[in-house]
C-alpha cells in the first residue's frame, strides 16, 4: 500500500471533535488523521455522522468542540473558501443556470483567474473527464453520469489540496457506479490530493480506499487497510458491515477453554467461560460433509460462485461455494464443516478477542 | 361518469363551467362591449336615445391635455410603485431567508397587511402621514412645508407610493421568499466551497434562480399599480393637490360618475385597456427572455 506523496496534498488532522444537534450527539470526541495524498474512505450506515464529519472538514458545519487542521494550519475558524478544499456533492449541486463551462470555471472566476487562462484550464479538465463536447450545455441537458463528471470537474479544476466526496455515486446506476469508481481512482492517482470519500457502500470502500475508517454512532469503530478491515474486523459491527455476504456471527459457548458451537467443540481458546460470538467468513465453510447440518433456504447464483443461505440450529448462515458445488436446491439438507483457521471471536460487548493465529 | 374519473359527453364541461362563464361575461365582457359601443355614441347621463358620433369622442379626448397628463401619471406611478415594491420585497425576502434572529416572526408580521382592504389602508395611512400630526410632521419643524402631501403634489405622490407598497409588499414578499427557499441548500454549499461569500451568492446564485418569481411579481405589480390605484387615490388624495395624483383610472371614474361624461369616460377606458394590453405584451417580449426557468 503506497501513499502517494504529492506537493499539492495536505494532511488533515481532527482532534477531539464533537458535534451535537440539540440533544443528539452526532460526533463524539473523535480524533483522526488523514495522511497527505492518501485516499481515505469513511464508511458507515446513514446517520453515523460521516457526512457531518466531511462537512466539518469543508467548513460547511461548525465544530461543537475540538480542532481541525489542514496542512498543519488550524482551519476551524476559516470559511470554506479559505481552506483549500473542494467537494463533490451527492446530488451534484450543479448551478442550473450556468453551462458546463461556467459551472467548472466558477471557482476559478471567483479566484480572479483571467478568462483565457480559465477557459484553457476548464477545457483541459473537461477533456480529461470526457466532457469536451458538452461545455455549452446546461446541467438539465446532461445525464446523471455526465452531471457527476461535471461535479468532479468543478472540484478538481482548482487543483485543491484536499478533495472531499459526499456519497457521490449513490445516485448512479450500478454500471455507471463501477465506471465512476475506476475513474475516481484514476483521477486520484493523477491529482494526488488528499481525498476523503464518504459512503455507506462497502464495495466502494473496499475498491477505492488506501484506508477505510468505519464509523458507527459518531465514533470510529475501526480504521485500517481494506484487507485488515475485511480479514480482521475488530468489532461485530464492522464484521456485519463488510463483505457480501458479510461474516456470519454465531452464538457460541466457552467452557474450560474450549469453544463449542452447540454440542460440537470447535477449537481451544484462552477465554473465560460463558457465551461469546463466533465470526465465520462465508468462505470458511466446507459444504457437503461435516458435523453440522443446515437446510437451504435461499440460493444466489453469482456466476463464478454461489451463495447458499442455510437455516441451522445456530441461526442463519451464509456460505459461498465455487460454481462447481452448485448442485443443491432450496429445501435440501446440507452437511457442512467450519474451517477453524480463520475464525474470529468477539466478547459479549462485540469487541474482538485477541486470539493467537494458529 | 367513466371509469377513469372523467366526465363523458360534450355538454357536461360546458354546463359545469357555465356559472363562471356567465359571471365573466356579465361583469367583464358585456361592460367592455357596452363601453366600446359608448365610445362611438354620445350617451345621455340619465338614459334616453344615444346619438352616433363616429370618432368625435376620440377627437375630443386627444385634444385634452389633462388626458395625456393623467396617462403619464399612471405610467410613472406604475414604474415607481412596482419597482419600489419588488425591490423592497426582495430585500425583505433575502433577509428572512438568511434565518436572521426573529425572521420567523417577521415573516408573519410582514404578511398581515395583505389582509387589509386597500381603501382602509388608504384611510389609515393618510392619518399616519398627516403633515400636522403624522410620523413625518417633524420634517416640518425643520423647515415648514417640507412634508405636506395635502399641498405638495410631489409629497402626495410619495404618499401614494408608500401606501401602495405597504399594501403590496406582503404578496411579493411571500412569492420571493418561497422562491428563495426552494433553492437547495447544496447549491449554497457548493458555491461556498467554490469561494463565494453570501453577497456573491446573492448575485450569482439567488438572483438568477429567482428570475421566474421576480418576473411574476413585476407582471402582477404592473397590472395592480396601473389599474388598481383607484382605491388609494379615492381614499387619500382625490386626485389632488392640483391634479398631481389624477391618474387615468381616477380620471375615468371622475369624468363618468361625477361629470356624467359617460362617452368620454368609456373612450378613456377603452384606451386604458389597449395601453395595458400593450404593456403586458411588451413585458413578456422584453423581460421573459431573461427569465431562467431551469432549476
Amino acid at each position: 500500500m503506497s501513499t502517494h506523496e504529492h506537493a499539492a496534498a495536505s494532511a488533515i488532522s481532527l482532534k477531539g471533535v464533537s458535534k451535537s444537534y440539540g440533544s443528539s450527539e452526532v460526533i463524539r470526541d473523535l480524533s483522526l488523521d488523514f495522511a497527505a495524498g492518501a485516499f481515505t474512505v469513511v464508511l458507515g450506515p446513514s446517520g453515523c455522522g460521516k457526512s457531518t464529519l466531511l462537512r466539518m472538514i469543508a467548513g460547511l458545519e461548525s465544530l461543537g468542540s475540538g480542532s481541525v487542521s489542514i496542512g498543519g494550519t488550524p482551519v476551524e475558524k476559516l470559511p470554506p473558501k479559505d481552506r483549500g478544499v473542494a467537494m463533490v456533492f451527492q446530488n451534484y449541486a450543479l448551478y442550473p443556470h450556468m453551462t458546463v463551462l461556467q459551472n467548472i470555471g466558477y471557482g476559478l472566476k471567483l479566484k480572479g483567474v483571467p478568462r483565457p487562462e480559465r477557459e484553457t484550464m476548464v477545457r483541459e479538465t473537461a477533456a480529461s473527464l470526457g466532457l469536451a463536447d458538452l461545455l455549452a450545455r446546461k446541467p438539465a441537458e446532461l445525464s446523471g453520469g455526465q452531471r457527476q463528471r461535471v461535479a468532479i470537474g468543478r472540484a478538481i479544476v482548482r487543483k485543491p489540496r484536499v478533495l472531499l466526496f459526499d456519497e457521490p455515486l449513490s445516485n448512479l446506476d450500478a454500471q455507471l457506479r463501477t465506471d465512476m469508481r475506476l475513474e475516481i481512482s484514476r483521477l486520484h492517482r493523477a491529482i494526488g490530493a488528499t481525498s476523503v470519500f464518504v459512503t455507506h457502500d462497502q464495495v466502494e470502500a473496499m475498491t477505492l480506499a488506501d484506508r477505510i475508517v468505519v464509523m458507527n454512532q459518531g465514533r470510529i469503530e475501526q480504521s485500517g487497510t481494506p484487507e485488515e478491515i475485511y480479514h480482521n474486523p475488530q468489532t461485530t459491527f464492522v464484521a456485519k458491515f463488510i463483505g457480501s455476504p458479510p461474516m456470519n456471527l454465531l452464538e457460541a459457548n466457552v467452557s474450560n477453554g474450549v469453544v463449542c458451537l452447540g454440542e460440537a467443540s470447535l477449537l481451544e481458546a484462552p477465554c473465560p467461560n460463558g457465551s461469546i460470538t463466533l465470526g465465520v467468513q462465508p468462505t470458511a465453510l466446507r459444504l457437503g460433509s461435516g458435523s453440522h447440518t443446515g437446510a437451504v433456504s435461499g440460493i444466489e447464483r453469482l456466476g463464478r460462485e454461489v451463495v447458499y443461505h442455510l437455516e441451522t440450529e445456530h441461526g442463519r448462515i451464509s456460505a459461498v461455494a465455487p460454481e462447481a458445488k452448485a448442485g443443491w436446491n432450496p429445501g435440501d439438507a446440507i452437511r457442512f464443516d467450519i474451517n477453524t483457521e480463520s475464525l474470529a471471536l468477539f466478547d459479549p460487548s462485540g469487541q474482538r478477542i485477541a486470539f493467537p493465529p494458529t | 361518469m367513466a371509469r377513469d374519473g372523467q366526465f363523458q359527453g360534450r355538454w357536461w364541461p360546458i354546463l359545469l363551467s357555465l356559472p363562471q362563464l356567465l359571471l365573466i361575461f356579465l361583469f367583464f365582457y358585456w361592460p367592455v362591449v357596452i363601453g366600446l359601443k359608448w365610445s362611438f355614441f354620445l350617451e345621455r347621463p340619465f338614459g334616453g336615445s344615444a346619438e352616433f358620433v363616429g370618432l368625435a369622442n376620440f377627437q375630443r379626448l386627444f385634444q385634452d391635455t389633462e388626458f395625456y397628463a393623467a396617462a403619464g401619471r399612471s405610467l410613472v406611478f406604475m414604474l415607481t410603485a412596482s419597482a419600489a415594491t419588488v425591490l423592497f420585497s426582495f430585500v425583505l425576502a433575502v433577509a428572512a431567508d438568511r434565518k436572521l434572529r426573529l425572521s420567523g416572526f417577521a415573516r408573519n408580521v410582514l404578511f398581515w397587511p395583505q389582509a387589509l382592504a386597500g381603501a382602509s389602508a388608504g384611510v389609515v395611512l393618510s392619518y399616519l402621514f398627516n403633515p400636522a400630526t403624522g410620523v413625518f410632521s417633524w420634517l416640518n419643524t425643520l423647515s415648514p412645508g417640507l412634508w405636506n402631501p395635502v399641498l405638495d403634489g410631489f409629497d402626495a405622490n410619495i404618499l401614494l407610493n408608500i401606501a401602495y407598497m405597504w399594501g403590496r409588499i406582503p404578496i411579493d414578499f411571500a412569492i420571493l421568499l418561497a422562491g428563495l427557499q426552494a433553492i437547495p441548500e447544496s447549491y449554497h454549499q457548493a458555491a461556498a466551497v467554490d469561494g463565494a461569500g453570501p453577497w456573491r451568492r446573492l448575485l450569482d446564485l439567488q438572483l438568477p434562480l429567482l428570475t421566474p418569481q421576480i418576473f411574476l411579481c413585476i407582471v402582477i405589480e404592473f397590472n395592480e399599480s396601473f389599474n388598481q390605484a383607484f382605491k388609494l387615490i379615492e381614499s387619500m388624495t382625490h386626485g389632488g393637490p392640483g391634479n398631481s395624483t389624477n391618474q387615468l383610472v381616477y380620471k375615468i371614474f371622475v369624468d363618468g360618475f361625477r361629470g356624467y361624461d359617460l362617452s368620454g369616460s368609456s373612450t378613456q377606458s377603452l384606451i386604458l385597456m389597449l395601453l395595458f394590453i400593450f404593456i403586458v405584451v411588451a413585458q413578456f417580449a422584453l423581460l421573459e427572455r431573461r427569465v431562467n426557468y431551469a432549476r
